[in-house]
């Protein structure tokens, strides 16, 4: 009895419980066992989630069966396939007001830009193919090759003044809605998008992240940023019950694939 | 009133070897439960066990016994059981001294606990073989396993690539 001896279906067992650091090794030590592991897609979407370098989160939306959450990774895998070489280490400034193409205001995260139209759910994204690091002006871009889409947010309601934040490497767009002095009587919550669809974002079980019912207090300002599965939620503000107008910070974080922590 | 006499259970290997068995130890295995539950009279006959051996069973056995009495798991707890499948480490005392064998013991105990359908002992197994695994090259995993490289040198550098890539980050 030796361990090739043993069927198929008791390696599936074994090879589950192996951890990801030796599963890549796995890989290579004969047909058998790779074709296993290919074959398996609960042990292979564990390899892809990896090479897709999202080691830190893989239960991520468990409620989709295993081969839904792996078609949904293997396509995300193929869009970020497509991005150039040296994406992940790129990072420029860059004054997008002069490309402003009509939208109120701009993101900018690893080459591309998305753009926030007036009416709160147009987005627009324009990606650089060929843009080396450092500061570049207006004049630069427009001799650089880009490609461009477009799309509109459409299970969001329009006109409420919303911004917007970005991750490029995880594909990752986040819309805020009811976070403003305009808006007090709503719940405050971000949205989880698709960068590349508009689409709730394949990764995260919560689509809408409600920050709190009934704030009492108005937002003065705020700020979100985004650091893999996790993001900080800066906000400042007046709290109404207070005589003073004392201004208050507070840093919330989330996580955006689980919800809150 | 005095406690039923605890009911034995005759067992016959595919090397005739027979054992006697309480029941509540040899109801570890799903399997045979699942024939004790079926069969109600003539329990006289051994129940045959086609793909165990006997030096084999006397091991699923030891273990049996030691773990009688703890609760046997249900189906709906499987996803859970996938999650302490993943912890590689946590295998008691115990299991750890009884799975010290060798690679052939070891291997025919998975098959056991396979056929016999004993969760626990077939996860103790996975485990072990799986830390085993860990931390080693595919070279040493081959020659710790007796595997033979069927790749083509082609196949073998395109997974190399693979997995360096994903070393990378």
């Amino acid at each position: 009895m030796s361990l090739s001896a043993l069927p198929p279906e008791l390696l599936v067992q074994l090879l589950t419980c192996v951890d990801i650091a030796s599963l890549l090794p796995c890989r290579r030590v004969c047909r058998t066992f790779s074709n296993v592991i290919a074959a398996e897609p609960t042990i292979q979407y564990r390899v892809d989630l990896f090479f897709a370098g999202m080691i830190n989160n893989p239960e991520t939306r468990l409620d989709l069966p295993v081969i839904r959450r792996h078609q949904a990774l293997r396509d995300y895998i193929t869009r970020r396939n497509l991005l150039p070489k040296d994406w992940l280490t790129r990072a420029i400034l860059f004054d997008t007001s002069k490309n402003a193409n009509q939208s109120a205001q701009w993101c900018y995260h690893c080459g591309i830009f998305a753009g926030l139209g007036a009416d709160g759910r147009t987005v627009r994204c324009i990606r650089f193919l060929d843009l080396v690091e450092g500061n570049i002006d207006a004049e630069d871009t427009e001799k650089k090759p880009y490609e461009e889409w477009e799309y509109v947010v459409s299970h969001i309601p329009p006109h409420d003044p919303k911004r917007h934040f970005m991750d490029a490497n995880q594909d990752l767009l986040i819309l805020t809605e009811g976070l403003g002095l305009a808006s007090l009587s709503d719940t405050p919550h971000l949205h989880f998008l698709s960068l590349q669809t508009g689409k709730p974002h394949p990764f995260s079980c919560i689509p809408k992240l409600e920050l709190g019912q009934n704030w009492t207090f108005s937002v003065r300002g705020y700020d979100v940023v985004i650091y893999e599965d996790l993001l900080a939620i800066w906000i400042s503000f007046n709290d109404t019950r207070m005589v003073t107008s004392e201004v208050t910070t507070q840093i919330e974080v989330y996580n955006w694939k689980t919800g809150p922590r | 009133m005095a406690a039923p006499a605890t009911q034995q259970i005759k067992i016959r290997c595919n090397d005739e070897k027979e054992f006697t068995v309480d029941r509540d130890v040899l109801e570890r295995s799903v399997l045979i439960k699942n024939m004790l539950e079926d069969v109600t009279e003539q329990q006289d006959a051994p129940i045959p066990l086609p793909n165990v051996s006997g030096p084999v069973m006397a091991k699923v056995l030891e273990y049996c016994t030691h773990h009688r009495g703890e609760p046997l798991p249900s189906a709906d707890t499987e996803q859970s059981q996938d999650e302490t499948r993943k912890r590689t480490t946590d295998i008691s005392e115990w299991d750890q001294k009884f799975i010290t064998v060798d690679q052939e013991m070891l291997f025919e105990i998975i098959l056991a606990a396979n056929y016999l359908d004993i969760k626990s002992l077939l996860d103790v197994g996975c485990k072990t073989v799986a830390n085993m695994i860990k931390g080693k090259t595919p070279e040493e995993i081959r020659k710790l396993f007796n595997i033979v490289n069927d790749f083509t040198p082609e196949e073998e550098a395109q997974i190399k690539k693979e997995n360096e890539w994903a070393e990378d980050r």
